[in-house]
């Protein structure tokens, strides 16, 4: 797997991303970011397993999960996270 | 309200980092006073970000070399040397609801105490947001916050000196050879308080203290014997532990 880095204003994010049949099957996330609630993280990964590994999917299902668990992170967006995950899949 | 301040203390990483756990827990259960604390590291350790993967930000076979202890933080953020002679650490333990709710203006107020206090040094440092506090431009201090279950934990560093060599060792940039370029590159990002001005430690700490207690209901406070208990059980059981050390 490639590792995705990109840089947000709020710290660096680094992805790893595999795909079968263009679904995302395992994903891990890391990086200086802040994100609040912490433990949302593992709740993006996990609604991420099983999407298409299409930009505006990922976009989208992260942007749920924001609003689902009620994520605050200052300097990052689901559009930094989503940018990350492509670089991994480019 | 009342606030406790815990003087400077001096601990290992694992202590360090579950004593801010074991205030948070014990605030919200209403036995402990919102704490503001300083610390110091020893032996020196190198504290990773909540998120970050340990192997990526970490050299753990000069670690092992150098004596340097490695955790990761309860916090989101970057990797930081806790240098013991170089740096002084703060925590800030409160009722998140007596802070702004907007993280960055939280960041700003806490931030602006260590700002007061470095100018009451005579120290000319300003906030840059997020969590930074600069000087003439360079980086002198950061700091991580969490908010869990209505607490809020701000903890952060204040360079006083700056021991770039070991600080590139320890931390994963010396997989590249630490050349005086990049230390160069360093010193033009990162200042200390031993460049701006001939306080002590002692006076630095003294300023801070000073500052962080301004205008509030202070009293020097001690640790409970169940914060000292439930301390040593998270330094042992979760701070030390591989699982949450290479959780990532």
């Amino acid at each position: 797997m490639k590792q995705g880095i990109h840089k947000s204003k709020g710290g660096l994010i680094r992805s790893f991303v595999g795909t079968e049949n263009g679904i995302i099957d395992d994903i891990s996330i890391s990086g200086d970011f802040f994100l609040f609630p912490e433990e949302a993280l593992s709740k993006i990964i996990e609604e991420l397993k099983g999407a298409a590994a299409k930009r505006e999917e990922i976009q989208k299902n992260i942007e749920a999960t924001y609003k689902k668990e009620n994520i605050q992170s200052p300097g990052t967006t689901p559009s930094d996270f989503t940018e990350s995950i492509m670089k991994s899949l480019e | 309200m009342k606030w406790r301040v815990i003087g400077l203390e001096t601990h290992d990483a694992y202590l360090n980092m579950a004593f801010d756990e074991a205030i948070s827990e014990s605030l919200r259960e209403g036995a402990s006073l919102p704490t503001i604390r300083f610390y110091n590291w020893e032996p020196s350790a190198v504290s990773i970000g909540y998120f970050q993967g340990i192997r990526d930000e970490v050299n753990l076979e000069v670690c092992r070399e150098l004596g340097v202890d490695c955790i990761r933080r309860w916090t989101g953020g970057g990797a930081v040397y806790h240098d013991f002679d170089g740096e002084i650490t703060y925590s800030v333990i409160a009722p998140a609801n007596i802070f702004p709710k907007n993280i960055i203006e939280s960041y700003g107020l806490i931030c602006g105490w260590l700002v007061r206090g470095l100018v009451s040094l005579g120290i000319e440092a300003e906030f840059r947001p997020v969590n930074d506090i600069l000087v003439k431009g360079k980086k002198i201090s950061g700091s991580a916050q969490t908010r869990r279950r209505g607490i809020l934990l701000q903890h952060g560093t204040l360079l006083y000196g700056l021991d770039l060599k070991t600080m590139f060792n320890v931390l994963n940039v010396s997989r590249q050879k630490i050349t005086d370029k990049m230390i160069k590159s360093a010193h033009e990002r990162v200042t200390c308080i031993q460049m701006h001005c001939g306080a002590g430690k002692k006076e630095v700490y003294e300023a801070l203290v000073n500052a962080f207690t301004d205008g509030k209901d202070c009293g020097a406070g001690i640790w409970s014997r169940d914060e000292l208990i439930r301390a040593k059980e998270l330094a042992e059981e979760k701070y030390k532990s591989s699982g949450w050390t290479y959780l990532r």
